[in-house]
């Protein structure tokens, strides 16, 4: 579970919109090879952790992958 | 820059710092210095977030300043800074 911030993590401030690059840039959150996809990746490998120091860096790093795919 | 969005980017400075005293606390939960520094970046990012929120308005919705007006749903969002209002004709 996580809860939304009218924040973000960095800021981010575009001075020249660009479409084509946009396009990548969301590919890298939604794509295969993406932010989404790694943070349901962190969120089922946590389960079979063996240490409590692994569960909650799994844990931890999932949740904030998630949240990063959105504003 | 304006005042409200420097003190906005303050906390989320403290934020970005207390996520990654997170993760290195994760693997060193009892590394002293660390512990220190994420108590110090937690008590000034609720500070910074008390004067925001007084001042310009909930960053959650759990924030409820008062109970006549759900202002939640006000400009600024995160992606639209300025506010929407500036571009559409209703």
């Amino acid at each position: 579970m996580w809860f939304y911030e009218k924040k973000t993590q960095y800021p981010i401030n575009i001075k020249k919109p660009d479409p084509r690059m946009a396009m990548n840039i969301l590919t890298q959150y939604g794509g295969p090879n993406g932010e989404l996809a790694a943070s349901l990746r962190y969120l089922s490998q946590r389960f079979s952790m063996p240490t409590k120091e692994t569960k909650a860096i799994l844990n931890d790093i999932g949740i904030k992958a998630s949240s990063c795919t959105s504003w | 820059m304006d005042e409200q969005t420097t003190l906005l980017e303050q906390i989320m400075a403290y934020d970005f710092a207390l996520y990654d005293l997170q993760l290195f606390l994760d693997t060193h939960s009892s590394d002293a210095n660390a512990l220190r520094d994420y108590k110090m970046a937690l008590e000034q990012s609720e500070n910074l977030r008390r004067q925001y929120q007084a001042k310009y308005g909930p960053l959650t919705p759990r924030y409820l300043p008062n109970t006549t007006c759900w202002q939640w749903i006000n400009d600024p969002w995160p992606w639209d800074p300025k506010g929407s209002m500036n571009n559409v004709v209703l």
